[in-house]
């Protein structure tokens, strides 16, 4: 390990860049803050620098591909890119299994959990323009490096004890500019450029064209997600969560979501009034064609974000009286623990285990005409009670995020934070922890499963497109299947091939080592 | 829509911005409110026309009908920031920006009072640079225009410019500046790829880039430009041969996550990519490339240096250009040895990598007979011990992934 260099002189930046020590011994681990599939976050001191508080991205490296590609390009971005509204990485280096991300320490963790924690019903507008500006400045740096974020949502928005907002966790993000292979050859390729294929990003948050679009996306699917992210401030979720993420990926492709839909279906009763300028930001974000959806540059000159207050507000309305992150975790923890108990007794261990929760949430599907909304039916709750609905919302959403999160953790506001189901307004009653059942073993082994059982959602999905006569997903949906198959079968044949290569070779060895056995006696 | 113009002016805003910031030191509610400024200043018809000049490169001329034509049929988006009057081609924007770097080249830190303007000046120069080889969000990038600019590029010594200059940019111009080098070496002047033939001539620069990795700031810059110069196959087979090869088993080992694994990314491009210069290589290396790779990298003590070595030597001996390394490899015993000795250690390990778990699989039958017929002339208990454990792992682990 090189010997810490504390404050040397960058050479050429204008700023004294602090050099964060590259061996563990130099950490003190304080608290676990968050903690996901892959990853656990903690809070610790950096000894030789004055113990300075840091944040710690411990993560598994045993569950990535070996070439780390998606966790070099996420460090290379935290290391590279300079912007008050992203957080960046002190350092990072490997620890046995494990790689270290040093990051800054964010006192006020996600947003996502400053939410549950103490706004179950969102934030107040004012507050709301704030976060999202500072959010969309972020953005705009890096749509203007070429980058898209592609996971924009509260639970990757980070605010420090100042009220200072950033935007983190860049594990799916990716650069137009290296996706293409095909690029400035003077030849114009099929795909065109700026455009990216991959599905990637958390089903509710996700952009109708990341979801089936044939044709690509581009930086338009981060404003549907920062659309979406604007609504999670205002109600305290997405919209649309009180569904199972699958259901929310249809009804996003076969319905022009509206503000309207959202406050009467949810908030039924006690609907919050929003300012015309911020309705209007809103639907902007979540146009169906990612064409009309206005750009960065051009919402931050949105009204809504002109007379936006300063950090200030952020300490003063939302930070203070704020339990801290390892508070707000250590809740979390308990509550999930209370599940663990409650869990015993039903809970077929081993098994695949989200399929098994799935099961026990959802015991069928009623088509609802009138609403044209698909809507499960939960065998035990009365289904127009609002704080179920909001539990609901809770269990889903860890299904849903820890499922895609492999590649995906959240800086400083690991997933588990999003178990945190309003503890402060609604202390857990029995109906609730019954409903809210999960523990850590069961979900790991549960995503093992929904990553084996992917084709069989994908059947799923398509059936349910069939009901809505989307017959055009189903062909694209057959022939992805056919390319796979194929796949699968060029990928035996060519297994085929090498080992009769292999044998060959063998047989060669053997022969030419008994020919020159032979030479010399 | 309108979204690609402002993607074009605003980019180069970010960059002065970020210029701006760290030099002249403005705090973050200054520099906001600059780029307000410079956000809500309506641009003039000229710069609007030199824009879309910018933009539609190829429809160079003269005269301004053309690019207010061109104008008039794009969006109706407010122009801004942009200062300059006249119009610059892709070759006057290379032009003026190798005369910038020659200026940056020999300038130091204080002497010059323009310094800090001309500086910015090839800031922005590079951005612009940037957008035409890349296009924009509102435009993509025209064929002939990138050929212009490619070829005035490789005529002079801008690439050689560019690169030694590179830790004199800020951080913003590095990144476009990378940027930039990548994709020039993708682009075809009359179907040749000038590039190639421009770093034949200069395989110095070569060097600095791989020596980047020893420089803490550079490394990420000159590494992502090595991996596009490395595209091409002469090039590989000057830094395959070259006596950086070596150094590369130690920056794939640094400290810094992030710079090890570029450079672990490069070594895997420069191994796997160029199949023919490869299999070269490892014939005539082989004794001084495998005794390195073995003791420095497959028993190394980082537990992530072993993983990606054998996952590489795996790609490298398994690929069918490599046969004859192959069979010369697996006829050591020592090279068994150490693989064993991984083997074992994967094998037994509880929570087995699922790349790891996959190849033991894939590859269980081969492996076992591997083992069984491979026999060593005098009597060696230890490793007859070892094929036996790794041998009984192996054939468990068949058991137990058995569907």
């Amino acid at each position: 390990m090189k010997p810490l260099m504390a404050y040397e002189q960058e050479g050429h930046h204008h700023h004294p860049k602090v050099q964060f020590p590259l061996d563990s011994d130099s950490y003190k681990i304080v608290d676990e803050i968050g903690i996901g599939v892959s990853a656990i976050v903690y809070k610790a001191e950096c000894i030789p620098l004055n113990s300075t508080t840091v944040a710690i991205k411990s993560i598994d490296l045993d569950q990535f591909k070996v070439d780390f590609d998606n966790i070099r390009r996420e460090t290379k971005i935290m290391t590279l890119f300079s912007h008050p509204n992203i957080l960046n990485a002190h350092c990072s280096f490997t620890v046995g299994r494990r790689l270290w991300v040093v990051m800054p320490f964010m006192s006020g963790g996600s947003l996502q959990s400053i939410i549950s924690s103490s706004f179950p019903d969102g934030l107040s507008e004012q507050c709301i323009a704030i976060v999202l500006k500072e959010t969309l400045n972020a953005l705009s740096y890096l749509h203007n490096q070429g980058h898209l974020h592609r996971d924009i949502k509260a639970g990757n928005i980070l605010m420090d004890s100042n009220g200072s907002v950033k935007l983190a966790d860049f594990g799916v993000s990716a650069s137009v500019y290296e996706s293409s292979s095909g690029y400035g050859s003077g030849s114009s390729t099929s795909s065109s450029p700026m455009m990216l294929m991959d599905m990637t990003g958390t089903p509710y948050w996700m952009a109708p064209e990341v979801i089936h679009s044939h044709t690509g996306y581009s930086f338009k699917a981060d404003i549907w997600s920062f659309g979406i992210t604007a609504l999670e401030l205002a109600h305290g979720r997405p919209p649309l969560s009180h569904l199972p993420p699958s259901k929310s990926l249809i009804m996003k492709i076969t319905k022009r979501f509206r503000f309207s839909d959202y406050e009467d279906s949810i908030n039924k009763g006690k609907s919050k009034k929003f300012s015309k300028a911020f309705k209007d930001m809103v639907a902007s974000c979540l146009d169906q064609d990612p064409s009309k959806r206005p750009s960065t540059d051009k919402l931050l000159r949105h009204p809504f974000f002109k007379s936006s207050k300063g950090s200030d507000f952020l300490v003063k309305h939302v930070l203070h009286g704020l339990p801290s992150v390892e508070e707000r975790f250590r809740v979390s923890k308990i509550l999930r623990k209370n599940d663990v108990d409650d869990d015993d007794e039903d809970d077929v261990e081993g098994e695949s285990g989200s399929e098994l929760v799935k099961q026990r949430r959802i015991s069928g599907w009623n088509f609802n005409e009138d609403g044209f909304e698909l809507d499960p039916v939960f065998p035990t709750e009365s289904r127009d009670d609002s704080v179920v609905k909001q539990v609901r919302f809770g269990g889903e959403t860890i299904i849903l995020e820890k499922g895609t999160s492999e590649s995906s953790l959240n800086l400083n506001s690991p997933e588990a934070e999003s178990s945190l189901v309003s503890s402060t307004t609604t202390p857990p009653c029995e109906e609730q922890q019954t409903e809210n059942t999960f523990n850590v073993e069961t979900m790991v082994g549960g995503l093992m499963a929904l990553k084996k059982s992917l084709d069989d959602q994908r059947q799923k999905v398509s059936e349910l497109i069939n009901l809505f006569g989307g017959e055009v997903m189903n062909k694209e949906d057959q022939m992805v299947q056919l390319i796979e198959k194929l796949r699968m079968e060029l990928e035996t044949e060519r297994q085929k091939n090498f080992e009769l290569e292999m044998e060959l070779e063998f047989l060669k060895f053997q022969i030419s080592g008994a020919s020159n056995t032979d030479e010399n006696d | 829509m309108p979204e690609k113009s402002l993607g074009l002016v605003a980019g180069g805003e970010a960059s002065n911005g970020g210029w701006m910031r760290g030099v002249v030191g403005l705090s973050e509610e200054g520099f906001k409110m600059m780029k307000g400024i410079c956000i809500s200043k309506p641009g003039g018809a000229t710069s609007r026309a030199v824009a879309q000049r910018l933009r539609h490169p190829a429809a160079q001329s003269d005269s301004t009908p053309t690019s207010s034509t061109l104008y008039d049929k794009s969006s109706s988006t407010k122009m801004k920031g942009l200062f300059k009057s006249k119009p610059r081609t892709p070759v006057d924007i290379v032009r003026q920006t190798r005369d910038l770097l020659s200026f940056a080249a020999r300038s130091s830190e204080s002497r010059e009072s323009k310094r800090e303007e001309k500086m910015a000046e090839l800031f922005k120069n590079l951005r612009e640079l940037k957008s035409i080889l890349y296009g924009n969000s509102e435009s993509e990038p025209v064929s002939e225009a990138c050929a212009q600019l490619t070829q005035e590029f490789f005529r002079e010594n801008t690439l050689r410019l560019l690169i030694t200059c590179l830790p004199k940019l800020n951080l913003e111009a590095r990144k476009d500046a990378t940027q930039v080098v990548a994709n020039l070496q993708r682009q075809q002047v009359n179907s040749r790829l000038i590039a190639s033939d421009y770093l034949e001539a200069n395989l110095d620069l070569l060097d600095i880039l791989i020596a980047g990795y020893e420089n803490t700031d550079m490394a990420l810059h000159y590494g992502a430009m090595l991996r596009e110069c490395i595209r091409h196959q002469t090039v590989a087979r000057y830094v395959l041969e070259s006596q950086h090869m070596k150094k590369f088993f130690d920056y794939i080992q640094l400290p810094k996550f992030d710079i090890a694994a570029d450079a672990a990314a490069t070594f895997k491009e420069l191994l796997t990519r160029h199949k023919s210069t490869v299999a070269e290589f490892l014939s005539k290396n082989y004794d001084w490339f495998f005794a390195e790779y073995n003791s420095k990298l497959l028993e190394s003590s980082n537990y992530i240096t072993r993983r990606q070595a054998i996952k590489l030597l795996g790609d490298i001996l398994l690929d069918r250009s490599n046969a004859a390394v192959m069979t010369r490899y697996v006829s050591s015993k020592d090279n068994l040895r150490i693989l064993m000795n991984l083997l074992r250690l994967f094998a037994a390990k509880q929570n087995k990598p699922p790349d790891i778990v996959s190849i033991l699989v894939a590859n269980k039958s081969k492996l076992l007979r591997l083992f069984a017929d491979f026999k060593t002339n005098k009597e060696d208990e230890q490793f007859e011990a070892d094929k036996a454990q790794v041998m009984r792992e192996i054939a468990a682990l068949e058991l137990r992934d058995r569907p």
